[in-house]
């Protein structure tokens, strides 16, 4: 019981008291992009979601059984990076084939969720918090979770602000960041929610 | 069918001569970060304990209950004058607190020293301020409640970060716990692994 | 195969001028093409590690190592690596110097190391890196890569110096460590927090944008 309760605070704590775009600031790249409809928005969510906790159990298998074991973690970056792209390799097979709407929608970004710093960042979280495989897999699905209403978030302000006026200097992405440096306020509120 | 073999036989070449570059790097470095690690340690250790001085110190790995924690013990002539626990807690504010308390023979805290933390700024990181840590100086726990007060004890949190405070606050006192453990068992049994470090 | 892209490659080049001479390569890099605030990338380390002007000071000089090695390694490849296998072989060589800078870091500059932490590993998803070996170094000479490399590496650190100046002046009341205001100056806390880096950075952009507005219109009149 208390490592299940440990496993709900650890998604908590991962959706929304460090959450990885507003508190830890990993993922902003397509964050910038995509987020201007909330469909497009909601679809690039859940790809990185899956990578992102399909990837978090092979790098952590990795970490474990090879790296470790030998003590060649210097290897961790080249292998942990080279699991992601493939990944996204297959993904983006699978989703030519099978969800083809969803591919032409998510166009070139889904090929750039490889160097989405959050599907890396998270693996490498995942292990510096030494989580074992369990907690490692809740903690990268709500990442994903965290990434997916922080970016559903911000499409909706981004579709309103479209229509709003100011000084040409903020207009696109410097108000973007400044809405995005208000949310992230917002979320300091969460801090002291949960007790790891 | 000639031109893919070519294809992968090139990546295959990629690949070898980064691995070489950087097992090569790799074997070059290792002397040298784990010399940076020491020198931390070091570092760490003269400025909680200072009893130090030229004296020898010895890294005990010690069991207690399901924890073990490494204590760098201090002797001169025989005579044991205390040691640094080096302790570990995720319960801050964000990822693990790694700090060393240094305390005497006779359990008084003599100082601490944080070497890993990633609190925020301007707040949680104030505990490595003397300011924060002073008030643990001098005391042991026959005279001092290791709790923040709003736990009930005696220690005064850092203004808006009671969570990075209660963390530290916390370890230290299961770490005094173990040391007095420590000191019951003779200062040297329960020994998983022992290494000199000499000065 | 090999031999007919080269007498290609030679007509090209005697027929087209120099496109890229180096004053370019630089105006490009520091400030026209700036990769933060221009094309937008490396948004995530110029976040995460400005809260001071020395960290990000530390993460430029990482960067532009590993931007100016792999733009090398890869334009001196470039002859060889076969177009369908380019993104992973960049990867893997980009990868392999931040692994190397990783290492050397932690070696020789151990505090620095522990301060960017899980941000220097991630330089290799640093979009600008594998976007510069895609768009330049994989089709340009080995010397106008290196160049490039450098420029966008500056480019890169001014920029997050930049940040880290205006979040240290204002949340540490220091610059570089050195103290600015005297003791009696209220931190600005928030500028060293998650919200202030948004928000530095924003008003970074805006300003880049309304001097490059300028600038366009005094070329119009």
């Amino acid at each position: 019981m208390d490592s299940f309760i440990y496993l709900i605070l650890i998604s908590i704590n991962a959706i929304f008291v460090s959450n990885i775009v507003f508190a830890q600031f990993l993922g902003i790249c397509p964050y910038m992009g995509v987020s201007k409809k909330i469909d497009t928005a909601l679809g690039m969510g859940m790809a990185v979601v899956f990578v992102m906790t399909l990837s978090n159990a092979i790098t952590y298998m990795i970490q474990i059984f090879i790296l470790e074991p030998y003590d060649i973690g210097f290897l961790k970056t080249i292998s942990f990076i080279l699991v992601i792209a493939s990944l996204v390799q297959f993904v983006e097979i699978f989703m030519k084939k099978k969800m083809n709407v969803l591919y032409q929608s998510l166009g070139i970004y889904l090929p750039l969720i490889t160097t989405n710093c959050a599907i890396l960042g998270v693996a490498l979280l995942a292990i510096q918090n030494e989580y074992n495989f369990i907690q490692s897999i809740v903690f990268s699905i709500s990442s994903g979770i965290g990434f997916i209403l922080a970016l559903v978030l911000f499409a909706g302000i981004r579709e309103r602000l479209e229509y709003a006026q100011m000084p040409a200097a903020l207009k696109g992405t410097p108000v973007a960041l400044v809405s995005a440096a208000i949310i992230s306020l917002a979320f300091m509120g969460f801090s002291g929610l949960v007790k790891l | 069918m000639a031109a893919q073999k070519k294809d992968v036989l090139i990546l295959v070449l990629i690949a070898t001569f980064s691995g070489l570059l950087l097992s090569g790097t790799y074997i070059l470095t290792k002397k040298d970060i784990a010399k940076a690690k020491i020198e931390k340690q070091k570092k760490a250790l003269k400025a909680v304990m200072p009893f130090l001085g030229n004296n020898p110190y010895e890294k005990i790995v010690y069991k207690y209950q399901e924890n073990t924690i490494n204590i760098f013990t201090v002797t001169e002539n025989e005579n044991f004058l205390g040691a640094a626990l080096e302790l570990k807690t995720k319960k801050g504010y964000s990822g693990w607190i790694v700090f060393y308390l240094g305390v005497d023979a006779d359990g008084k805290v003599t100082g601490m020293y944080i070497t890993e933390s990633k609190e925020t700024p301007g707040l949680g990181d104030k505990a490595k301020d003397k300011k924060w840590w002073g008030q643990f100086v001098g005391k042991s726990k026959e005279d001092f409640i290791f709790k923040v007060e709003k736990d009930k004890g005696d220690v005064v949190s850092i203004t808006a970060s009671t969570i990075t405070s209660r963390a530290i606050t916390n370890a230290s006192d299961q770490g005094l716990d173990l040391y007095k453990d420590f000191l019951a068992n003779g200062a040297k049994t329960n020994v998983v692994e022992a290494q000199d470090g000499k000065k | 195969m090999v031999k007919n892209n080269e007498n290609d490659n030679e007509k090209t080049k005697a027929k087209t001028k120099d496109r890229d001479p180096l004053p370019k390569i630089y105006a490009d890099g520091l400030w026209n093409s700036n990769p933060v605030l221009i094309m937008l990338l490396g948004l995530c380390p110029a976040l995460a590690v400005t809260s001071s002007g020395l960290n990000g000071l530390a993460m430029g000089v990482a960067t532009i190592f590993v931007l100016v090695m792999a733009n090398l390694a890869v334009s001196i490849l470039r002859g060889i690596i076969p177009a369908k296998m380019r993104i992973p072989s960049f990867i893997v060589i980009i990868a392999t110097f931040v692994t190397v800078i990783d290492l050397l870091m932690e070696a020789y500059a151990n505090d620095l190391h522990g301060q960017l932490g899980i941000f220097i590993p991630l330089i290799v998803v640093n979009c600008i890196i594998l976007g510069r070996a895609e768009a330049f170094a994989y089709k340009k000479s080995v010397w106008k890569s290196f160049n490039d490399g450098l420029a966008m590496g500056v480019g890169f650190t001014l920029a997050l110096v930049a940040m880290g100046v205006i979040r240290e002046i204002f949340g540490n009341n220091s610059v570089f460590g050195y103290n600015i205001f005297g003791e009696d100056f209220n931190n600005v806390l928030f500028m060293i927090l998650p919200p202030g880096a948004f928000l530095t950075l924003g008003y970074l952009l805006a300003l880049s944008h309304y001097i490059n507005n300028k600038r366009a219109e005094r070329k119009k009149a």
